[in-house]
């Protein structure tokens, strides 16, 4: 079986600690690290082919290498670790079981960059992730992989930790950066892009937990060990979150591109109860859901975008025969109504008006031409939107009623759920 | 260049212009909402969005600079169909409440949803709505209309600073409003009503009384200050026909007269004219009440029986003129003195002095105030008239003294924002009120009250010892560099501490900051050169500005003083030593103007005590209320023969007079005044009189024809005539620097008068003996005078709108002194002085020092003065409760 790049030690119920990372080899790749260059580190990451795992992906190597090499500002690496989209809990196994493993990937991150400093962006409600980071920064300080002139190598750096207050749109990279300074978080126009003027105007880097600790692995073996795992386009291994109506809810690291079909008959031990698959939403809450006949595709970056849905987070929502797809298509146009920052008018007035357009047709109270409606809003939201909030819950709205009309529909003439009757 | 294509048609255009301004400059409409040009970019409303080929989405073209080969489509149906869209997303909430909205005219959202908005609506839910909330007394938020297009804070974050107006809440929740709902304290509120492209922010002074196509504008120049913003004053006639036909329908009356009267309703920024830009201050926006006011003077009056009655013109001016001329008959020119305003016209001025001097035979004229400045100091002051333009974009800004955060605004305002948005260093050196946020300078300097120029001694000593000045002072003009270090033997820079209360090191900085500033600044007003030193001080300011080189290239100095005509009457030659363009009394060029220097306010009275001075002409100036020695000048004007006023209201001065003849107000007469850069504006008349009144410069030649004396032109007395084109004519003939001023020359965006021809004196030894901080553990407190940002003088006193305004005589105490006092808010407190005690109403405040408590000294009814023994010096004093 193909080694796991971030999830190997997290069974490991020392591995939290310094004692129980060292044993494990944490921080060998950070004494690597730094005795290359810079630019060495960053062809790895090239090499390696990752694409950022926050959703976007965004190939990494080549976003590092945008961060101008002079600079007059302090140069910055933060991590993104606010964890925010529905259905997704990959961060947390890492920053809960090996929290080195991260900050050795941050601290990789900063060294490649020039930064001074990493900031871990963190999801206010991750209580004992947050308990077990701070504990985890000590002991790098305590041990010299952080701090002044880093394993005597002249390298200073420090990490800080910084919870959120509860807002999806803070896990926007801007959006983040702007919370970071104290200010409302609401996403940054762009360009200038982080790398250019990010937080407090400094070159900076936006990163995502799982592809920060991804680094250690590619430092240690090479770009092209993790470049080799899974297709071309889209390597490497990628942590699947599979919630829902499954057996065996759960984290699951797997190479990219296996077929989500064996993600949730395999590894999440098929559907509970041994009921009829319905739907499943592949990449998180803003992913257009996918009917059992598409559950052969692969799940990469662009084999999940030619069925017209997203691999996004890797959120694997399944639903079963017994969900009506109109209350949980509910549930997350609430969801987005609710997380919309309310900068762009589309989105601000939009999301909430779906809402309120789909809570109408759930509760038995739609009219004729409500569907169409509701369509032609998310049509408006969509691509008219600031930042790409407004988009995912457009395309959400969308997919649902483009694969599950007939639900809808029912709803509003029956003025019951489909499912109930 | 770039060369794009806009909806087929090629422009060659500058690349990194945005879309927006290509594609409008092109003729082709681009609607929006947030895009504002003097605020950043936002890109939220959506409205602006283009079609680019090549791209995805739709762009913002308020945010997208154009590149070469771009190719953009303003009108292709995508772009409709969004800007539809937008429309739709925006009016769902919105109340649609436009027949009571006072937006409605001049509304962006009517108008381009008239545009661009599909006819229907889809939208059968509840709309949002949010709480009612109080703003504050001028503004009303009706805020289930707003937008969001976020101009209001924006302004509020980045022009103002003062962060009155945010978002809270998000999503579709977003309100904009202030910090916990709390009333707004900022004098640059108004602006936000201004800026809001909808009705969601409205005036409460303006709400519902009028429809804006009803009104008449006029641009001319606020009168509040001597900055000297443009803006459009608009005016109303309110017509009373309509009640008195219901009258007659409903009571078989006839009206007996119809009756119109103009009413000046609401002033506006005129964006992009003269000095201004988006922003006024709230005293020149709403400081119009007084206009309108039904307590101005309504026609002469005469004193008869010890009461001042209702007169006539001609009984009145002849009156004046009679006396006038028998006293000069009896007692000589000389027993006449005139004061009159930083207030007036210019031509109203000129006039006034040529009474003086050609009709009268004296030269004694003179302009109340705080400090009176000799001819050599008033010339320095000609080398302090920097411009507004300078302080936008300087890298270093000292500001000295308070006055010009609560007397100019606008100049201190534009301190802040080369601090907050350009990261200017910005250093304040004040003894009282700091209006700036603390937030915003990088070094605030606390002195000692009374030692101004032991500041300016202890700088010029840092830019000395530190070799700071420029190089020519190390070379060959190493001499005046020793003529200014001569004076200074009385500072030490290790004394400062017990000097003016200044550490060394802030002092050192200081100096060290304006030296290597590539564009410095150095900002101050009435209050720093107020006092007994003024002289001197000016004179070691002229100094200190030499050795830096801030006379110019490198950096410049601001005198910005409160009175709105300052600088241009002191052009004009209102003063007992020298004739209009400075030109010194006795002097050759004198010609045939009275030889002997006449008496300035300060030796007037005396003279009057003791019956040297036997009549007092009064142009528009009020001495018995604004003396910071009441009793003493009321006592000396008692015992004058004779006083005429002209005024617009019944001032403590009038009540005193012989005559009271009625002036017009600016509104209400054209005429240029000068601004603080020496930039001449031209005031416009934004109404007919609302009074019998005459504009100040008439009445003065009508005394003069009265006294059969012609002061220039023989027209006819009653009519209400332009006849300032020929007093300014005669000025620019008269006054060097003014010799290129015409109305059309000025125009809207004023002209500079040029006074780089007008020579300075070498630099001059000014002795500078330390001023020695005093200590006394009963007195613990530096008192020390304060001025309401909304009252500054005798018009904002009668003006309904600015007392609305103002948070009233308070009494402002630091914050931690505040808790040491165990007081809050609102309570009422006796602060006593060795000179006196007053009673008054707390407001707590981190505007200030701790140890410093500030008394306001422009609310007359709360008597100040008694506190600081009618002196401008350190004061101590302590509170009680
Ligand atoms: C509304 C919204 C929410 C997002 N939330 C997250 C998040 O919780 N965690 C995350 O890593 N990225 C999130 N992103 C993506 C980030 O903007 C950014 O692309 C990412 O952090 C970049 O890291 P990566 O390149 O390592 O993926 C979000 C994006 C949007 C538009
Ligand atoms: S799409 Fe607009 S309103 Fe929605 S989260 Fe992004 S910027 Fe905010
Ligand atoms: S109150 Fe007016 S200016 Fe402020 S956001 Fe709303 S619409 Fe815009
Ligand atoms: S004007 Fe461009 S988005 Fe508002």
């Amino acid at each position: 079986m193909q080694e796991k790049v971030t999830c190997k030690n997290v069974e490991d119920p020392r591995q939290y600690t310094i004692e129980g990372s060292l044993k494990n080899g944490g921080y060998e790749s950070l004494k690597k690290a730094l005795s290359m260059t810079p630019d060495e580190v960053i062809d790895e990451m090239k090499a390696s082919g990752i694409r950022g795992r926050g959703g976007a992906g965004f190939p990494t190597g080549l976003k590092w290498s945008f961060i101008p090499k002079i600079s007059d500002k302090p140069k910055y690496v933060c991590c993104n670790a606010d964890e925010g989209e529905p259905g997704t809990f990959k961060d947390r196994v890492i920053i809960e079981k090996d929290p080195h493993l991260l900050l050795e990937g941050i601290i990789i991150a900063g060294f490649a960059i020039g930064a001074t400093a990493g900031y871990i962006y963190i999801r206010g409600e991750f209580f004992f992730g947050v308990k077990r980071l701070e504990k985890a920064i000590e002991e790098a300080y305590e041990k010299g992989f952080l701090g002044k002139n880093i394993l005597g190598k002249g390298f200073d750096y420090d990490i800080y930790v910084h919870r959120g207050a509860g807002a999806y749109i803070c896990g926007e990279e801007t959006a983040l950066i702007d919370s970071i300074e104290g200010k409302r978080g609401m996403p940054r126009i762009k360009p200038p892009f982080p790398a250019i003027a990010g937080l407090y105007n400094g070159p900076t880097i936006v990163n995502n937990v799982e592809t920060l600790a991804s680094v250690p692995f590619i430092v240690r073996n090479g770009g092209a060990a993790f470049g080799k795992i899974g297709p071309e386009k889209s390597p490497g291994m990628k942590i699947f979150n599979v919630s829902g109506h499954v057996e065996k809810p759960g984290s699951y690291e797997l190479p990219m591109g296996t077929p989500l079909r064996e993600i949730i008959y395999e590894h999440a031990g098929g559907i509970k109860g041994g009921k009829k698959l319905k739907a499943v939403i592949p990449g998180g809450a803003s992913t257009p859901v996918l009917k059992p006949d598409e559950i052969d595709v692969k799940m990469d970056y662009d084999s999940v975008a030619a069925i017209g849905s997203m691999m996004g987070s890797g959120a694997i929502i399944v639903m079963d025969e017994t969900s009506c797809i109109v209350k949980s298509i509910l549930i997350l146009a609430r969801f987005f109504a609710h997380e919309s920052c309310g900068k762009c008018t589309p989105c601000r007035e939009g999301c909430t008006w779906m809402a309120k357009i789909i809570d109408d047709i759930e509760a038995g109270k739609g009219q004729d031409g409500d569907i169409d409606l509701v369509y032609d809003v998310a049509l408006n939201i969509f691509g008219k939107t600031f930042c790409p909030l407004g988009d995912g819950a457009s395309m959400m709205v969308r997919g649902a009623i483009d694969k599950f009309r007939d639900e809808f529909e029912h709803h509003i003439k029956n003025k019951t759920c489909l499912v109930a009757s | 260049m770039a060369l794009v294509t806009l909806n087929g048609k090629e422009i060659q255009v500058d690349g990194g212009r945005l879309i927006l301004d290509v594609a409008r400059e092109a003729g082709f409409e681009i609607p929006t909402f947030c895009y504002h040009a003097k605020l950043s970019t936002l890109a939220s409303c959506r409205m602006c969005l283009v079609e680019i080929e090549g791209m995805r989405k739709l762009q913002a073209s308020c945010a997208t600079p154009v590149m070469d080969g771009m190719k953009i489509e303003t009108e292709s149906p995508d772009v409709v169909s969004a800007r539809a869209s937008q429309l739709e997303f925006l009016l769902i909430n919105h109340p649609l409440d436009c027949p009571v909205c006072d937006q409605a005219g001049e509304c962006d959202l009517q108008d381009l949803t008239f545009k661009y908005a599909k006819p229907g609506g889809r939208y059968r839910w509840k709309k949002r709505t949010f709480d009612k909330r109080d703003m504050g007394s001028t503004m009303t938020k009706e805020i289930n209309r707003c937008i969001a297009c976020r101009r209001c804070s924006r302004y509020c974050e980045e022009v103002s600073g003062d962060f009155a107006i945010t978002e809270l809440n998000r999503g579709n929740a977003l309100e904009m409003g202030s910090f916990y709902h709390s009333p707004i304290e900022s004098e640059f509120i108004g602006n936000t009503v201004q800026l809001c492209p909808v009705g969601a922010l409205t005036s409460s002074l303006f709400r519902f009384k009028s429809r804006v196509w009803d009104l008449i504008s006029t641009e001319t120049i606020c009168p509040h200050c001597s900055v000297g913003c443009s803006i459009t004053s608009e005016s109303k006639y309110v017509s009373q026909k309509a009640t008195h036909m219901l009258q007659t329908q409903h009571l078989g009356k006839t009206p007996a007269l119809e009756k119109t009267e103009v009413k000046i309703l609401r002033n506006i920024a005129s964006d992009g004219k003269g000095v201004t830009e988006i922003s006024l201050c709230d005293r020149g926006r709403y400081g119009y009440h007084y206009i309108n006011s039904d307590i101005r003077l309504k026609a002469p009056m005469v004193k008869e029986n010890g009461r001042l009655v209702e007169s006539t013109w001609e009984k009145a001016l002849s009156l004046v003129a009679s006396k006038l001329a028998s006293i000069k008959a009896e007692k000589g020119a000389e027993s006449i003195g005139g004061i009159t305003s930083g207030i007036c016209s210019n031509e109203d001025n000129f006039i006034f002095q040529k009474f003086f001097r050609n009709v009268i035979g004296t030269n004694n004229i003179a302009i109340p105030g705080d400090y009176s400045l000799s001819r050599s100091s008033v010339l320095r002051l000609l080398a302090m008239r920097g411009q507004v333009q300078w302080v936008k974009t300087a890298d270093c800004i000292l500001i000295l003294g308070s006055s010009v955060g609560t007397d100019t605004p606008i100049v201190s305002m534009h301190a802040g924002m080369a601090s907050r948005l350009r990261g200017a260093n910005l250093i304040t050196a004040m003894a009282g009120e700091n209006r700036l946020l603390d937030t915003t300078a990088q070094k605030r300097l606390n002195y000692v009250k009374g030692s101004e120029l032991t500041v300016i001694g202890a700088l010029t000593r840092a830019v000395i010892d530190g070799k700071l000045y420029c190089e020519s002072f190390g070379g060959k003009r190493k001499k005046e560099l020793d003529v200014v270090e001569a004076g200074l033997k009385g500072i030490n820079l290790k004394d400062l501490e017990v000097l003016a209360g200044l550490a060394v090191d802030d002092i050192e900085s200081t100096a060290r900051s304006l030296s290597e500033a590539s564009k410095g600044v150095v900002l101050f007003g009435d209050d720093f050169i107020a006092g007994e030193k003024s002289e001197e001080i000016v004179e070691a300011l002229y100094n200190l500005f030499s050795l830096l080189g801030y006379r110019g290239e490198k950096g410049q100095a601001i005198f910005s003083p409160a009175s709105g005509n300052l600088i241009g009457s002191m052009d004009m030659g209102i003063a007992p030593d020298y004739l209009p363009g400075y030109v010194a009394v006795g002097s050759k060029e004198a010609g045939k103007a009275p030889q002997e220097k006449g008496l300035d306010w300060n030796a007037m009275v005396p003279a009057a005590s003791d019956g040297k001075l036997q009549a007092l002409y009064v142009m528009g100036d009020d001495p018995v209320e604004t003396a910071s020695d009441k009793d003493k000048v009321k006592n000396a004007l008692n015992k004058l023969d004779f006083i005429v006023v002209q005024d617009l209201f019944m001032t403590k001065t009038a009540e005193l007079a012989d005559v009271v003849l009625p002036a017009l107000t600016y509104a209400e007469k054209s005429g240029t005044v000068t601004n603080l850069e020496g930039r001449v504006q031209l005031l416009d008349v934004s109404m007919k009189p609302r009074v019998d009144g005459r504009k100040d410069w008439q009445i003065i030649r009508d005394v003069a024809q009265s006294m059969g004396a012609a002061l220039c032109f023989n027209d006819d007395l009653r009519i209400v005539d332009d006849g300032e084109v020929e007093v300014l004519e005669e000025i620019s003939k008269t006054v060097p620097h003014y010799a290129a001023v015409t109305q059309e020359a000025i125009g809207r965006d004023g002209l500079m008068s040029d006074v780089s021809g007008i020579k300075q004196a070498a630099l001059k030894t000014v002795e500078i003996v330390g001023h020695k901080k005093t200590a006394d553990k009963d007195y613990p407190l530096q008192v020390v005078p304060g001025r309401d940002v909304f009252l500054n003088g005798s018009m904002t006193w009668r003006d309904e709108g600015l007392l609305e305004l103002s948070p009233g005589p308070r009494i402002l105490v630091e914050s931690s002194d505040g808790a040491a006092h165990g007081l809050s808010d609102g309570d009422v407190i006796t602060v006593e002085t060795k000179e006196g005690t007053l009673k008054g109403t707390v407001s707590l405040t981190d505007r200030i020092f701790p140890g410093v408590v500030v008394v306001p000294v422009n609310h007359p009814e709360l008597e100040s003065w008694k506190l600081f023994g009618g002196k401008n010096q350190e004061t101590l004093g302590r509170l009680a409760k």
